[in-house]
């Protein structure tokens, strides 16, 4: 459906030094499927979304959408933003002051130079599209009254009015508060799935991206670090950034006993002892390889006493928060970080086992 | 004491609690209030006492009178004054409006290639004396000026046009303040967050269709405020209406006050009095609309902070339109000026450009300037009037914007006090001045100071706005650390005030140098033998006939002016001053 191929976009600030930008992005995205981008500030997942938009022009690269080039640097092919068959919703929203909501929804099926619709067939689109966003009671009211959630379900009304063929969601649920922001995020799901619409929606929060995705691409300082579905990206990432960036985890260091096979098993030998580790990719013996492990996934159950991968720990510091408590314990040189359940009663001082489940500690090769 | 018996006391005993509030108000502060009463309060109370008053042929007052009024709307003369000033001042607010915008909008929101130069040519625009401006306007459209012989040439001579004429008025005022209109257009685009742009673009909407639908339509609030300036500056414009409007027989109420200072006979004071009250009044009303309408002006200017950022719409194959729109514009409104002006200055007369001027090149004009004292002595009395000027308005005004904003008590007074001689028109002020300073038993009139109290009451305001805008950028907590430091109030002025404020008050002290010099109505009833002007010298000059030594002048004026301009650029620039 959408395909970006090689995607360069460089920025530099005004006294000539690199700042941020997109560098050799490529990915595909399927017809109906919803597409995150995912990174820190600046990572240049904004650049790469409006460069689809058009609202950028990139240095090199092909955007194709069904097919048809949107952008060949190459060919020096670029259609214009206005005749990309595409919806975007901004993060400030943008919705126009001096129109009313129906006006503001109307506007991309007005300005339509094709087969415009006619009057009672905008009617009909936008009675439609106002009511699966929950604001067609409010057709008449000045943009301007509404609360920032319904200018946020406005600005999607408005993207989708004319059933484009993409639909590009910049951060939209940045300036919502906390607990709007869930409520909208299960929101724009719902209505994603049922429109059928595909959708490359850019964020940097993780959370968010792991709720509402059906893919995901990790980028960070213009680089796609990983692609894949949010179980793939949190369990085996691929990169010391992904594992950093996605949720807490514990890194350690060490170097391969023998070598290890794609999608397989090896053993690392680090500071606190030989480690089975998961290997994505064939490394060979005595490769320098780094490994991960969640937090949650560690474990300071007795019994595993004996079993591989298990270490003696001494607690160093508790914090109880509820839901979970969580431990660093010392291992070794190492500090190492556990989130376990409430029910499991360990004080500072006490000696305890540390097992770390070789299926979920994932070895890094970069 | 409660609150409650705090009024009590207050309705109780009216002239105690004045008292008591009097005494509360710092020193400084009544200190500031009667300095500016001094600079302002004269001229406001010797125009409507002159206006009220018969006045005699040795320049005394008789006796009390409203003739003056009454006859000012039984005569057939005001009327169609009045009406040639609101047709000449909305035809002008169009004019500028039209291009203005257009150049903003293309400088701003589009890709078209040299954009950034239209800045530049602004400034320079900026240190074009409007007298000049008019002056080479009136060298290009008037009867021997090129295009009045191209006309002739080709199509005949009884297609000539008459630029002394009210549309000829409307367009060279008109083109006169497309610098302005551009430079405050632009300033309103640059806080409009541009997705609103984009998002039009995302619907489908075309470069054009997204400029009328969103930007322009968005902007009407500040654009209406705009038209209102542009209005009133044109409403209290001299320099077109004495030029053109006058060689014309078109009057407006400007040139009606001048003349009745300054006509045939004996000046008709108490007349121009009646006449400047009224300018004053409808002013007033004018400036109290622009304050209304302007509150508005913000009412869609959106959030600043998170995503937001200014885009250049890809005008693809188009972005060469927009640099032929910015081109031409260019070129109206200060390539062709200083062209023709520079033209003239090397001929040794002024016969428009054909086929003979080019064999008559001449340096004579650059030569005369050069050996005449008196154009040195302009130069000079010019430079220091305006340096007076601006170093009298830029510490008066910082202190009271500084007590005005940290809200010391009493000290709206100098805020309303300080911003008052806005409602004057220059040539009402220079009347009003021309009254007080003949009244006064020192030999004041016609001294360079004279023009320099003047300028220093009429330029308050303007100075007022930098200082103001200053001060609100430095945070209160700055001074308090200072004051928790043990510093006094007035140490802490200038051990942090100042310093701080220092890239505000030279922005403002350049803004009102430049603004002073280039002044032609108010110095031109009070200068006399010995405080020539450079502005008033050339108005005079043109009025004799001189064009290509005026044109001379006018050339080197320029050039000194820009350097001024471009210094005040770079300071706003690289301080960030709005």
């Amino acid at each position: 459906m959408l395909s970006v191929r090689n995607l360069f976009k460089a920025y530099e600030t005004r006294s000539g030094e690199p700042a941020g930008g997109a560098f050799d992005v490529s990915f595909d995205v399927a017809r109906g499927e919803l597409f995150t981008l995912l990174g820190p500030s600046g990572c240049g997942k904004t650049t790469t979304l409006r460069s689809i938009a058009g609202l950028e022009t990139p240095g090199s690269g092909v955007i194709q959408l069904d097919g048809a080039p949107l952008f060949d640097g190459a060919s020096k092919v670029s259609v214009p933003m206005y005749e990309r068959d595409i919806g975007m919703v901004f993060q400030s929203y943008a919705i126009w002051p001096h129109m009313s909501v129906f006006e503001n929804a109307a506007y991309p099926l007005r300005v339509q130079r094709r087969n415009r619709p006619s009057r009672e067939e905008v009617e009909k689109r936008i009675v439609r599209v106002l009511e699966m966003v929950g604001l067609s009671k409010y057709r008449g009211r000045s943009a301007t009254q509404l609360s920032g959630g319904q200018q946020q379900r406005l600005a999607l009304a408005r993207a989708l009015a004319r059933e484009p063929k993409l639909l590009l969601l910049d951060e939209p649920l940045s300036n919502l508060d906390a607990q709007l922001r869930e409520q909208m995020r299960a929101e724009l799901k719902r209505i994603q799935s049922e429109w059928g619409v595909t959708t490359v929606y850019v964020t940097h929060d993780q959370a968010e991206a792991m709720a509402i995705s059906d893919r995901i691409a990790v980028l960070n300082q213009g680089r796609l670090m990983q692609v894949g579905s949010a179980t793939d990206i949190y369990e085996r990432p691929t990169s010391e950034f992904v594992a950093g960036f996605i949720g807490r985890t514990n890194l350690f260091t060490g170097r391969l006993a023998e070598a290890s096979v794609d999608g397989g098993y090896g053993i690392v030998e680090s500071a606190i002892g030989p480690v089975r580790c998961w290997f994505h990719l064939a490394a060979p013996s005595g490769a320098a390889v780094k490994f991960v492990t969640r937090p949650e996934n560690v474990e300071c159950a007795r019994m595993s006493v004996g079993h591989e991968n298990t270490f003696e720990g001494r607690v160093v510091s508790r914090v109880y928060l509820g839901d979970i408590a969580e431990y660093a314990i010392r291992v070794g040189e190492m500090d190492v970080l556990v989130r376990a359940h409430p029910s499991v009663s360990l004080s500072p001082g006490d000696a305890t086992p540390v097992y770390f489940p070789a299926d979920r500690t994932v070895a890094i090769c970069e | 004491m409660s609150v409650e018996a705090q009024r009590a006391v207050a309705f109780s005993s009216p002239r105690r609690s004045l008292f008591a509030g009097l005494r509360r108000i710092p020193i400084g502060v009544l200190l500031l209030a009667f300095i500016l009463c001094v600079l302002i309060v004269p001229p406001a109370f010797f125009l409507i006492k002159v206006s009220f008053h018969v006045s005699n042929p040795d320049g005394t007052l008789g006796d009390l009178t409203f003739r003056h009024y009454t006859s000012l709307f039984t005569e057939r003369f005001f009327l169609p004054s009045l009406i040639n000033t609101i047709v000449y001042s909305l035809g002008t607010a169009v004019v500028a409006l039209v291009f203005g915008i257009s150049q903003a909008l293309i400088v701003e929101r589009t890709n078209a290639p040299g954009r950034e130069w239209v800045f530049l040519g602004a400034i320079i625009a900026l240190g074009i004396p409007n007298v000049l401006h008019v002056v080479s306007w009136l060298l290009l459209l008037g009867r021997a000026g090129p295009l009045n012989s191209a006309l002739a040439a080709t199509l005949g001579p009884e297609y000539t046009i008459n630029v002394y004429s009210l549309w000829g008025m409307i367009v060279i005022e008109g083109m006169n303040f497309v610098p302005l209109v551009f430079l405050l257009m632009s300033a309103v685009l640059k806080s409009q967050d541009a997705s609103f742009e984009e998002a039009s673009m995302m619907s489908g909407g075309r470069p054009l269709r997204t400029f009328w639908s969103i930007s322009i339509r968005m902007g009407m609030p500040g654009i209406l405020a705009l038209l209102l300036l542009v209005f009133i500056r044109a409403f209290e414009s001299f320099e077109v209406p004495a030029l053109v409007g006058l060689a014309g027989n078109i009057n407006v109420l400007t040139t009606n006050i001048y003349q009745s200072s300054r006509g045939q006979g004996f000046p008709r004071y108490g007349e121009a009095g009646a006449y400047s009250v009224c300018l004053l009044i409808i002013v007033c009303g004018l400036i109290y609309l622009y304050n209304k309408l302007s509150k508005n002006a913000h009412k869609y200017q959106s959030i600043t902070g998170k995503g937001y950022r200014p885009r250049v719409i890809d005008l693809g194959a188009m972005k060469w339109v927009g640099t032929t729109v910015l081109a031409v514009t260019f070129l109206l409104v200060t390539g062709l000026p200083i062209i023709i002006l520079t033209f003239a200055s090397l001929q040794p007369f002024y016969e428009g450009i054909s086929a003979g001027s080019f064999s008559r090149w001449t340096l004579e004009n650059y030569a005369l300037l050069r050996d005449a004292t008196s154009f040195h002595d302009a130069i000079g009395n010019t430079l220091l009037m305006g340096a007076a000027t601006a170093s009298a308005v830029v510490p008066l005004t910082a202190l009271c914007a500084w007590m005005a904003a940290r809200r010391a008590p009493g000290a709206w007074i100098l805020d309303q006090l300080a911003t008052a001689p806005l409602v004057f028109p220059a040539i009402v002020m220079s009347v009003a001045f021309l009254y007080v300073f003949v009244s006064l038993p020192i030999a004041l009139y016609g001294t360079l100071l004279s023009v320099i109290i003047a300028s220093t009451s009429r330029y308050l305001p303007y100075g007022m706005r930098y200082a103001y805008a200053g001060v609100l950028q430095i945070h209160r907590e700055l001074e308090d650390a200072s004051a928790s430091s043990g510093a006094a109030q007035l140490t802490t002025f200038f051990r942090i005030v100042v310093p701080l404020l220092a890239p505000a008050l030279i922005g403002g002290w350049l803004f009102v140098f430049l603004l002073s010099v280039q002044a032609v109505s108010l110095p031109l009833l009070l200068v006399g033998p010995g405080s020539e002007i450079v502005a008033v010298t050339l108005f005079d000059l043109w009025q004799n006939g001189q064009v290509t030594e005026l044109a001379a002048m006018g050339v080197v004026w320029i050039a000194l002016m820009t350097v001024v301009s471009s210094i005040f650029y770079y300071v706003t620039r690289r301080f960030q001053i709005s």
